[in-house]
């Protein structure tokens, strides 16, 4: 007897309400008739999983997976079979709830039915349009098929019952739970809903006890047009894919032709990536992949990238069929992370499906990874399912997959064309986190983002950006675009240096009382006044205080507040081996924020002088060349290198702002200039007592004389160096 | 008896001038030892923003009967006490007669009002430095380590020692130990008397110290002994010889010595003279700087000359001699005065020119910040050594007058109000610093 029956329990579902306080006897007979209906058709499962070579699981590693695929991978480890459940709709075929599994996962499928019999069974096919799989036995059986009929929605207040499978002490068990539909629509309409945590593969019984479905979710749906998650007749009707490896071949073949391999070669800073070994992220070289737009080398990248990281772009290259292309950057699109390339001379055809609609909950898919491995491209296929929509950045609708999607990722339409992409939105760069970062000066660029927050993962089918495909021009980030060394250390100066304001410096200067710099958190003092700055001719003066900037057509201002001035604490005096400097680093918090809101921009600041608050509006200009872009010359013989002189310098070693000269910006050990005593970070104002107007000028007195005389100039003490070159 | 004469005799008649080794010395070191005393300074030093009081020891000479003592400056400055002891165990308190921190020299005055002893007070002679040679003996005599009147013996090692801390003297290098603790005593010849004031010896070195010729410290004494101080002429040049070996830089010209910079605002600046510029002559009489060696007597030269009393130089600049006109000006301290700011927890100190460079660029007459404590108040409300006061509140400072002044008055601020506003200059920037000076960090831990 024990063997034969499931032991029923009458289990109070976990999320379950009262039952209605009305005849219980009622309640009693429902669950009996419900469990006879349905407790032949179930067919516990336990499906041992392949383990995993050691590579795979490296593979595995790298993306980031979700929650129900790390648990089945921990199972796989482990050694220990995932159990489960699921239900006969055939005498020879059982539905199940479709986890993700892939044949290649599983090794072994071992099935038990409601009499007893054990057998085991394999993955025969999925469902076209829910998420479903079909596990077939191996050797034909007779199983109870489950009967379903059409269903009556349970009205707000109604009962219906579901019933799972568990195994308890190696037992398995039936659980007949009552469910109150507590759900209703705000606004009524067709669609209905059952929120509570269902298992998938449980089976649903309507308010009258029939057989209605089988739960595909832990939630219960049903759409105005009629899909569901768990409709039993809808299921039976879908199509039933089984010859998936065969579609995954011929994607395979088709996907090459439409799919371009690209080779960014990024302008690298730090002068460790340019030792570290050429491994992804590191040596500055991405290898990307794109879908053709149109016939004549366009190509869209879904990839993500900063605006720092498209400033670095030094190189754009497309192989195909052992030949290289050069291809130009097209742009980056503002809301989203994807980048429009075109490759010259590269014939390509148009192979996305531009009005391809988002998939529907439950559909299936397919998502096509293509990575660079070992200079092949390798695509890696699988098949998913938009499991829910949810609101997502910005208040638009996100779809959300069953299976986490790597960002980079294609989607196919089941045909497998090329319907979307995977990618992540774009959230504006923060200009604030750039700024402070720029008074830390640490580099935040990466190739790749490692982590993703899940909000802003985002499945793009392309008619959701028919827009910006039409005219990606008008969608593209203007800031974001490739520049030069030089160009990308241009700043958008003031002209002012600053001390970020404290508390007990609001204070002292008495200006909490109107509290305008929030507690002493917003605000930058003016310290300093170069001569002939925006700020020189605006009539800042020193001691006023920026509290805020707003560019000309700016919503909102933007709070000036910075971090602790890092020179705050550094020791003074000149670094000898062409390290740090004295004078101050031109690029800061405040001049990162002009140079993004851009020269000739009009900007207005509130400035607080005394207790006075008013507003100052200028032009913002494009900075005079600094110490870290003017142009500089090495002399190898001399030892020396030289760089034009700049204003932060004049103003530090407090020269005339019309002073001529060079800057000594590097001096190597034992060179004669070194011998000489020629200070690093001096200026040398003439040769053979000529005085030095500029780097070229230099240049041409040193190469015109065999002995030279160096008059240099430091913090107001000038001195002789004499050197001879050979 | 009779045959030890003899002997001596002998002796003497053989080898014609020379007496046995053991005599020399013992006479010699007879004529200066009893003079040698034993200095133990109370200093005060200001230090990890704030002003401590330490015993330090040096050595010196009795150089006559009044009781003046010949020591170094490094001894004697900043003292708050002084003791020293004699050879006859006597123990006297000296007060400083004047300091010269550029040749390193003092001299002190012994009251001898304390003394007790009836006997005459010891006192040693100077000779003549500039007659000593390159290997002869000579003893060092003082208190290595604390460890009093020892003597210890050596040759002169080289007489053309030159130093660019003390530029207005050559130094006498010896192989007879000098120690920590040899400072201030004196340099002995054969003939017992004093040739050179010890002063420094080298980190790390066996066998090499230095002694202040006697040339130097007579001149020096005697103008300390006169006028409590020696005032020197400053023109803003500075020189660097024709033949400079270290720079590696070798002039053509014969004759003169090189400017190698001209001070900011100095008279020289203001005679037009610049860097480059060969100094031949100064009122019609040679100047000398060929070597390193020569520098010297090229800065005693023009130290010396008088202040606010205009000199005809004459000049090469290129091919082309000039005369030039040059008004020496007077020449400021050296080294600024400290002053301990309590209950801030800092000590602050007087910019020089000479001491502090690159503060004075910053703010040429000023004070800054020389020490703050590390668990103090001025640490902890973020101030920093080398910060230049501007201003206190609304009241700019720039002398200890006016330091003295604003921090006595904050002493007496309300309790809950003990903050003040500093503006002040930190690596050659502005920067606004508020001092919270509530907590009594000192007495912290006091019942």
């Amino acid at each position: 007897m024990t063997n034969r029956t499931a032991v029923l329990l009458l289990a109070l579902p976990s999320l379950s309400r009262a039952a209605l306080p009305a005849s219980a006897q009622e309640d009693r007979d429902k669950v009996r008739a419900v469990y006879e209906a349905v407790h032949k058709s179930f067919v516990a499962a336990e499906i041992t999983l392949r383990k995993k070579s050691r590579l795979e699981k490296a593979e595995l590693e790298e993306e980031a997976q979700d929650a129900e695929t790390q648990r089945l991978q921990q199972l796989a480890e482990n050694g220990q079979p995932f159990e489960t459940w699921g239900i006969a709709i055939e005498k020879d075929l059982v539905l199940m709830a479709d986890r993700g599994l892939k044949e290649a996962d599983i090794e072994k499928i071992a099935l038990l039915d409601a009499s007893g019999a054990r057998f085991e069974g394999r993955l025969h096919a999925v469902g076209r349009r829910h998420d479903f799989v079909m596990v077939k036995p191996s050797s034909p059986r007779d199983l109870v098929p489950l009967a379903f009929s059409d269903w009556q929605r349970p009205a707000l207040g109604e009962t219906f019952h579901v019933t799972y499978a568990d195994r308890v002490d190696g037992l398995w068990h039936l659980n007949v739970s009552p469910y109150i539909q507590t759900n209703a629509e705000l606004v009524p309409g067709k669609d209905w809903f059952c929120v509570d945590a269902l298992r998938p593969g449980s089976v649903v019984s309507d308010k009258a006890g029939a057989t209605v479905g089988i739960a595909l979710d832990n939630h219960l749906w049903v759409a105005a047009d009629g899909r569901s998650s768990f409709l039993g007749k809808a299921l039976l009707a879908d199509e039933r894919i089984t010859n998936l490896e065969e579609r995954y071949e011929a994607i395979r073949k088709s996907l090459p032709e439409g799919v371009k391999r690209v080779e960014i070669a990024f302008r690298s800073e730090r002068p460790a990536e340019r030792f570290a070994p050429p491994d992804e992220g590191r040596s500055g070289r991405a290898v990307l992949f794109g879908v053709a737009l149109d016939a004549k080398g366009t190509l869209l990248i879904p990839e993500l990238l900063t605006r720092d990281q498209v400033r670095k772009i030094e190189d754009i290259t497309v192989a195909e069929d052992g030949k290289t292309y050069q291809a130009t950057f097209v742009g980056a699109f503002k809301g989203f992370g994807a980048l429009v390339v075109r490759a010259d001379g590269l014939a390509t055809k148009p192979s996305i499906l531009r009005d391809a609609r988002p998939a529907s909950p439950g559909d299936l898919f397919f998502t096509a990874l293509v990575e660079d491995r070992f200079g092949r491209s390798r695509t890696k296929l699988d098949t998913n399912r938009v499991f829910r929509t949810e609101t997502g950045l910005g208040g638009a609708p996100r779809l959300q997959p069953r299976k986490r999607i790597r960002a980079g990722s294609f989607l196919l339409d089941f045909e497998g064309h090329v319907a979307g992409f995977a990618t992540v939105d774009k959230k504006e760069d923060d200009l604030d986190e750039m700024a402070l970062d720029a008074g830390r000066e640490r580099y935040y660029g990466r190739y790749r983002p490692s982590y993703l927050q899940d909000y802003l993962r985002r499945l793009i089918f392309f008619s959701e950006i028919a827009e910006a495909l039409k005219d990606p021009a008008a969608h593209f980030d203007t800031k974001a675009v490739p520049m030069t060394k030089k160009e990308e250390k241009r700043l958008v100066w003031l002209g002012v240096e600053f001390q970020e304001i404290s508390k007990p410096v609001a204070e002292a200067l008495r200006i909490q009382e109107r509290d305008l710099t929030n507690d002493g958190r917003r605000g930058l003092v003016v310290t300093e006044i170069y001569a002939g700055s925006p700020a020189a001719r605006a009539g800042l003066k020193v001691d006023d205080i920026l509290l805020s900037v707003r560019a000309e057509g700016d919503g909102q201002a933007r709070d000036l507040a910075a971090e602790p001035d890092r020179y705050a604490f550094a020791r003074g005096g000149p670094s000898m081996r062409g390290g740090g400097t004295p004078w101050k680093p031109t690029r800061n918090y405040l001049t990162t924020i002009l140079t993004e809101m851009g020269a000739a921009k009009k900007v207005t600041f509130e400035r607080l002088r005394g207790k006075e608050k008013s507003s100052v509006s200028l032009t913002l200009e494009l900075a005079p060349m600094d110490y870290e872009t003017a142009e500089k010359h090495k002399d190898d013989a001399l030892g020396y290198t030289v760089k034009d002189l700049t204003y932060e310098v004049r103003h530090f070693q407090k020269v005339e702002p019309d002073a001529t000269g060079v800057v000594v910006a590097r001096l190597e050990s034992g060179t004669k200039a070194d011998i000489a005593k020629l200070l690093p970070l001096s200026i040398i104002t003439r040769v053979n007592d000529t005085p030095v107007k500029d780097l070229e000028h230099f240049k041409q007195l040193v190469a015109s004389a065999k002995n030279l005389t160096l008059t240099t100039l430091s913090y107001g003490q000038t001195k002789l160096v004499e050197l001879a070159r050979d | 008896m009779r045959n030890t004469r003899v002997v001596l005799l002998l002796l003497a008649a053989g080898c014609a001038s020379q007496r046995p080794e053991q005599e020399v010395i013992q006479d010699a070191k007879d004529k200066v030892f009893p003079a040698v005393v034993f200095i133990k300074p109370i200093q005060q030093e200001f230090r990890g923003g704030k002003m401590e009081k330490i015993q330090v020891f040096g050595s010196g000479a009795i150089i006559s009967p009044e009781g003046y003592v010949v020591t170094n400056n490094h001894v004697a400055e900043k003292a708050t006490e002084i003791k020293c002891i004699l050879s006859d165990k006597e123990e006297l308190s000296a007060k400083v007669v004047g300091l010269d921190p550029e040749t390193d020299l003092a001299v002190l005055k012994l009251d001898l009002s304390e003394r007790k002893s009836k006997a005459p007070l010891p006192c040693a002679k100077f000779g003549d430095s500039r007659k000593l040679r390159v290997g002869e003996m000579v003893m060092a005599m003082g208190a290595p380590h604390g460890l009093d009147r020892s003597v210890s013996k050596g040759i002169v090692s080289s007489l053309e020692r030159y130093f660019d801390f003390s530029p207005y003297n050559l130094w006498i290098q010896t192989d007879a130990a000098i120690n920590p603790g040899n400072s201030g005593g004196p340099l002995v010849n054969i003939d017992g008397e004093i040739i050179g004031i010890n002063a420094r010896g080298m980190r790390g070195a066996e066998n090499l110290g230095f002694a202040i010729p006697a040339e130097t410290v007579i001149a020096v004494v005697d103008l300390i002994v006169k006028h409590g101080k020696v005032s020197r002429a400053w023109t803003g040049l500075r020189f660097q010889p024709l033949k400079d070996f270290r720079k590696s830089s070798f002039l053509e010209a014969k004759q003169g010595v090189l400017v190698a910079s001209v001070d900011e605002g100095s008279p020289a600046e203001k005679a037009e003279l610049r860097a480059g510029d060969i100094a031949v002559a100064v009122e019609s009489e040679p100047v000398r700087g060929m070597y390193e060696t020569d520098l010297p007597a090229v800065e005693r030269r023009f130290a010396g000359l008088a202040v606010d009393k205009p000199v005809r130089m004459e000049v090469l600049r290129g091919a082309e001699t000039r005369q030039v006109t040059l008004t020496p000006a007077a020449k400021e301290k050296q080294e600024g005065e400290d002053f301990e700011c309590k209950k801030w927890d800092m000590t602050v100190k007087e910019i020089t020119k000479f001491a502090d460079p690159l503060l004075h660029f910053s703010k040429p007459r000023g004070l800054y910040i020389q020490g703050v404590k590390f668990n103090g108040n001025a640490r902890v409300s973020g101030f920093a050594n080398g910060d230049i006061l501007l201003s206190v509140g609304d009241r700019p400072v720039e002398t200890l007058k006016d330091i003295r002044e604003v921090h006595e008055s904050s002493l007496k601020m309300e309790r809950g109000k003990c903050k003040l506003l500093f503006r002040v200059i930190r690596n050659g920037y502005r920067r606004l610093v508020v001092l919270d000076f509530e907590k009594d960090m000192e007495h912290l831990d006091d019942e």
